[in-house]
């Protein structure tokens, strides 16, 4: 306890010391490169002052009486509305008494009786007025050598902020994902040095009170407790020493299992760090995906419509993915875990970097597969090695861990990669996340060889035991084809959830985005609201499903908000309507999908009691990817028939009717055994 | 290397912390850095759009570019009202510069325009004509068929923006070293102040064993209580264990 607690206040010291820093120098920057910024844009202003002025100066030297210049204001509106003068405020023309005769814009009020104030002055030179709101530039206009009067250009003092917001969000951006980096990396650096030895040493202290000196704590190499264990390893090897010579009965050295079990969920969190740099380096160019393909995409060379292909690397890499987790989850397990995850990762590095020097959609789609069965080897290799530290005492927990490090990891590399990519390029990005995917190649190979070689001993087949195992396998599916509330659960609410993730947020927003002139950074930042959403929910939603008990509500009510969310964007089409769409989609999974999960043995009750609650699993987890892969394609050939509109409404609609008809046959099935 | 938990638990968090902040202050650089740009380049563009007018009312009167003698002095009055412009170019519907006026204390440029690629638009051209120590700006002329009847080149020195840029900089790197050297003393401290008392109950418990001093361990404290429960049981242990004197040696080393 002494340990968690130590770590609970170094944690929240640390992050405290990040979000202060991080503001401190967010703060200091905006305000410096405001005052920076602000002569430019006036000096911008003048400019067009200038230009305005040339054109009233022509009308006058032809004789036009300066007050009847018809058409000014008229003329005064058009140079305001042009997007480039979006710093202009008002512009105004005075007389020589300071009273506006001509004027276009907003806020003259508040500068008006300035005007009469310093007519003076500004009939006189260019003269600069400074009002609450703007900063007033002005030159005087003349002709035949008589100055008439002066030209007025308001600029808006928040103009620069507000031009700088974007640069705010960003510095936003990456102190949340610094909070996450620095948490992750203590997390590291705490558990190991600190959490584990002191846990470890309680646990010893109590066992050994009770003449069990087995298992003392590993010796730490660093510091005060690295001294301490390597002391209280020569006193126990005294002991043992001592116990070798003569008889000690009641004393014990021999490992137990108690201490064995313990040592085990201890290095849980080892995978914590090159999971998290796998997800973060895999999730950097979730958010231009689509829109680098379409740069690869040739419309004139394809038969297929171009959105339908723009789809292809996404639904490549998920098919590769779901593919390859049977697979290397049989690698795993016979040449072990750390062998697995080492393949996998450099799989990973190899796909990333070579997607960002693919030339041609087929170079990025073979490249895309490389990736995919990388990230699925890795996938299933974290998962193996939860499942292989834990037990049923705190698999849940050790589940929730891998999946927090996982949204995290997304969340992050999702943020950081489209900040990247308007800066350096795409082709950067996937270089700098290839290398990152490298990284954590060696994180695993040098720093963490304590990972276990998990091999099993791999039973070899009998003659003809092939074609008994095939039938089974056989007979297993046509069983699960007969439980009509599995396939209901299936196919009307876990595949339409994929399609939504996939073809929604990793393929359709972006590209949606980019119609709206989006910037690369903002189309990331609505993005990573997905996995914002579900680190903050999902426990909660967990610990209430688990209090509640009513796994299948929590299903319907998840399934229902993700239709509804779609429908958002249909009705609001901007980028807001599009963040509130995967925010609430977020929401619906860390209710929903969780449940789904939970919700699989209630619905196959004799499947489970037939094969088991993993093999139960497995199927589900196959079946259900096939909406990962569809859903690019499918949003593809929507969006190229019926528009993005039509597509936000028809997966909404897809969703929503899934769920419906989902509720009706769980009702009607409900007295039924197992829905058959 | 210090052997302290501390002072390792504060390096890192003092790496985070930089690579972050660096990060941040780079962002926000080449945010400023576009932004500065982007302001200019418009500030240009206003004075390239006088001369565009000009040239595009003679082309919808009919004359074609090479015909615009007087845009000769047009183009000296322009630099001379417009100091902060270099140069300034008039090219014809064939990439061919038929007018042009510099700023004193610019070289003259002999480039050849006529290998300018087609199909680009005005910003990527000024981008492709843009210089180590000049921007371009590049406007179109339209002709009265609405095609494009020549072009405008209009230089001008990046030696306002470097400055500013490097300004910007200093700011930046100042700034993070101030924010860092405050951070590092705080970071510092509070991880010491966490650590003190398990470091201070660790190395008296370190000191029980290497000493075999029998030191009064507080029992309110689960740790030290547990600590002193195995103290004691392994103590009798080696006692019970170990000869009569051999014992007696062992308590005391």
């Amino acid at each position: 306890m002494t340990g968690l607690s130590l770590s609970k206040k170094i944690m929240g010291s640390a992050i405290l010391l990040v979000i202060v820093c991080g503001g401190v120098t967010t703060w200091n920057t905006s305000r410096e490169a405001e005052r920076r910024l602000l002569p430019v844009i006036n000096r911008k202003s003048v400019a067009v002052g200038q230009a305005v002025n040339a054109v009233l100066t022509r009308a006058l030297d032809y004789g036009v009486p300066f007050e009847r210049l018809n058409g000014t204001e008229e003329y005064f509106d058009k140079i305001i509305s042009q997007p480039q003068n979006r710093d202009l405020a008002y512009l105004a023309v005075t007389d020589r008494s300071g009273k506006i005769l001509y004027s276009a814009g907003k806020g003259l009020e508040e500068v008006s009786n300035l005007f009469a104030r310093e007519a003076e002055k500004c009939n006189v030179a260019p003269h600069k007025i400074y009002s609450d709101s703007f900063t007033d530039n002005s030159l005087p206009v003349s002709a035949g050598g008589e100055t008439l009067g002066a030209l007025h250009l308001g600029v808006r003092k928040t103009f620069v902020r507000e031009t700088l917001r974007n640069v705010l969000f960003d510095s936003f951006t990456v102190m949340l994902v610094s909070l996450l980096i620095t948490f992750e990396l203590l997390f590291f650096l705490v558990t190991r040095t600190v959490i584990n030895p002191i846990t470890d040493m309680e646990s010893f202290f109590r066992r050994g009170a009770q003449n069990d000196f087995s298992s003392p704590p590993e010796i730490v190499p660093v510091g005060e407790i690295g001294r301490f264990t390597r002391t209280l390893h020569a006193w126990v090897d005294r002991l043992r020493a001592a116990c070798e010579k003569t008889s000690a009965p009641g004393i014990n050295f021999a490992p137990s299992l108690e201490a064995e079990n313990a040592l085990r969920h201890g290095n849980l969190y080892l995978i914590r760090p090159p999971l998290f740099i796998l997800v973060f380096a895999e999730a950097m160019s979730m958010s231009f995906m689509p829109i680098y393909t379409s740069t690869l995409v040739d419309p004139a060379a394809t038969w297929i419509s171009r959105e339908v292909i723009i789809g292809l690397p996404i639904s490549v890499f998920m098919l590769c993915w779901g593919c390859a987790q049977p697979l290397c989850g049989m690698w795993a397990d016979r040449f072990g875990i750390r062998s697995a995850f080492i393949s996998g990762s450099i799989m990973t590095a190899i796909g990333l970097t070579c997607s960002g020097f693919a030339h041609s959609l087929p170079e990025l789609l073979a490249y895309r597969a490389v990736g995919g069965v990388g990230y699925g080897m890795m996938f299933i290799t974290s998962t193996t090695y939860v499942a292989t530290h834990t037990d049923s005492t705190n698999r849940t927990r050790g589940m929730a861990m891998f999946l927090s490090v996982f949204f995290a990891g997304s969340l992050c590399g999702t943020a950081i990669g489209s900040i990247l990519a308007e800066r350096i390029g795409y082709a950067n990005v996937f270089l700098l996340s290839g290398s990152l995917a490298f990284f954590s190649t060696f994180f695993i190979y040098f720093w963490l060889s304590v990972i276990p070689q998990t091999k099993r001993v791999v039973e070899k087949s009998a003659p003809g035991k092939f074609t008994i195992q095939m039938r089974k396998s056989r007979n297993k599916y046509i069983m699960f084809m007969r439980n009509l509330r599995f396939l209901a659960l299936t196919f009307l609410v876990a595949i339409p959830a994929k399609m939504c993730l996939t073809g929604f947020m990793n393929y359709t927003a972006p590209l949606f985005l980019r119609e709206l002139e989006c910037g690369q950074s903002s189309i990331g930042r609505v993005l990573m609201t997905y996995g914002l959403v579900m680190i903050v929910v999902a426990p909660l939603a967990g610990r209430l499903a688990d209090r509640l008990g009513n796994r299948r509500l929590f299903v319907q009510i998840g399934s229902a908000i993700a239709g509804a969310g779609l429908l958002v964007t249909y009705f609001l089409p901007n980028m807001q309507g599009v963040m509130i769409s995967i925010g609430l989609l977020g929401l619906a999974h860390a209710i929903g999908v969780p449940s789904q999960l939970a919700l699989l043995p209630e619905i196959c009750r004799k499947e489970t009691t037939h094969f088991g609650h993993g093999t139960v699993m497995g199927i589900f987890r196959l079946i259900e990817r096939t909406g990962s892969i569809v859903g690019p394609l499918l949003a593809g050939v929507l969006i190229a028939s019926v528009g993005f509109a039509g597509t936000f409404f028809g997966i909404g609609v897809l969703t929503l009717s899934g769920i419906f008809i989902f509720t009706i046959i769980i009702s009607l099935t409900e007295s039924g055994d197992d829905g058959e | 290397m210090s052997e302290k938990l501390s002072v390792k638990i504060s390096y890192t968090l003092m790496i985070i912390i930089t690579v972050s902040l660096a990060l941040n202050s780079a962002l926000n650089m080449l945010n400023f850095e576009k932004t500065y740009v982007n302001f200019e380049r418009q500030r240009y563009e206003v004075y390239g759009q006088g001369v565009k007018e000009i040239v595009d009312n003679m082309l919808a009167l009919g004359l074609t570019v090479p015909e615009m003698a007087a845009l000769r002095e047009k183009l000296k009055d322009f630099i001379a009202k417009n100091p902060d412009v270099v140069s300034v170019r008039i090219l014809d519907a064939k990439n061919i510069c038929r007018f042009s006026a510099a700023r004193e204390d610019c070289p003259e440029f002999s480039q050849d325009f006529r290998l300018l690629p087609p199909g680009l638009s005005e910003k990527a051209l000024g981008d492709l004509l843009a210089t180590y120590s000049y921007r371009a700006v590049v406007k179109n002329f339209t002709d009265s068929f609405g095609e494009t009847g020549g072009r405008l080149i209009l230089l001008y020195d990046r030696k306002d923006a470097a400055s500013a840029f490097s300004e910007m900089k200093r700011f930046l790197v100042v700034n993070l070293a101030a924010i860092m050297a405050v951070a590092s003393v705080l970071g510092f401290l509070c991880i010491h102040l966490i650590t003190a008392r398990t470091s201070r109950k660790i190395r008296a418990m370190t000191e029980a064993l290497e000493t075999g001093a029998t030191s009064d361990f507080d029992p309110a404290d689960p740790m030290l209580a547990d600590f002193a429960a195995f103290r004691e049981a392994s103590a009798a242990a080696l006692k019970r264990l170990s000869p009569p004197d051999a014992g007696q040696s062992s308590e005391q080393t």
